[in-house]
């Protein structure tokens, strides 16, 4: 079975779901047996969610910017 | 323009040194935002300047090339620096596995991939944490994920393969999802 450490490098791949069939299964088997690695998976996607969240904040007018 | 910074070679070797000395340290001090680094490239440009005094013809040659070798000085010594840091990181990965690579236990967070708008303090939480990344990997990590940047694009203008910048991407999230955990993490 795929290792650990082989699952998280492919993260990225992963979540944009650019992986080919077979690697996409092998990846799949991965997760549904490992735990730790279906959170750091779900916790890697959410950090890049927020991240990306931080462009529309800066985009926001800010009340106090003019008087 | 910054104004030139030397000043005509005239006296005796150790007074061009003793007056051109202090002036190069302040603009390599604002470059390189240290003293230790700033005295480096001090004596770095006067072992320069040394070498190459009785070359100059008159005031404006030697304060122009004084403030040119001392920039060039200053983003050296900050290239050398960044490559430094950069061995200096440890893999984020690494942190997440065992001896046998496999993955630690981790808990879920209490925040969600769905959660529509980020709090003030979530938002600040997440900068801080973004300030804290290496310079190399944060600077892909600021382009992709909040400016947008399409990865060859980000790869053209930091003169990296694009290849290299997803490597750095992937170890940038990797850094700040740890750093999050910590904050994000459900209580047991």
């Amino acid at each position: 079975m795929m290792t650990c450490k082989a699952l998280l490098e492919q993260l990225d791949d992963l979540i944009a779901d650019t992986l080919a069939p077979e690697a996409r299964a092998h990846a799949d088997e991965h997760l549904r047996a490992c735990p730790p690695c279906l959170v750091l998976m779900q916790t890697y996607e959410i950090t890049i969610r927020l991240t990306r969240q931080l462009s529309t904040h800066d985009a926001e007018p800010r009340a106090s910017a003019t008087p | 323009m910054v104004a030139p910074i030397g000043t005509p070679p005239e006296g005796s070797i150790d007074e061009v040194l003793r007056e051109s000395g202090p002036r190069i340290f302040r603009l390599a001090r604002r470059l390189v935002g240290n003293d230790a680094d700033a005295e480096d490239v001090r004596q770095e440009v006067l072992l320069q300047l040394v070498k190459k005094l009785d070359t100059f013809r008159g005031e404006a040659a030697f304060a122009t090339w004084l403030y040119r070798v001392t920039v060039n000085a200053a983003l050296a010594h900050l290239r050398k620096r960044a490559v430094r840091d950069e061995h200096r990181v440890s893999d984020p990965l690494e942190k997440l596995l065992d001896n046998h690579g496999r993955a630690h236990p981790v808990r879920r967070w209490s925040v969600t991939a769905e959660q529509q708008a980020i709090s003030r303090e979530t938002r600040q939480i997440i900068e801080h944490a973004i300030d804290e990344i290496p310079q190399g990997y944060r600077e892909a990590l600021v382009l992709s994920d909040i400016e947008g940047m399409p990865n060859a694009e980000i790869a053209d203008l930091l003169g990296f393969s694009v290849s290299a910048v997803k490597n750095r991407l992937h170890r940038a999230r990797l850094m700040l999802r740890n750093s999050l955990a910590s904050h994000f993490e459900e209580q047991p």
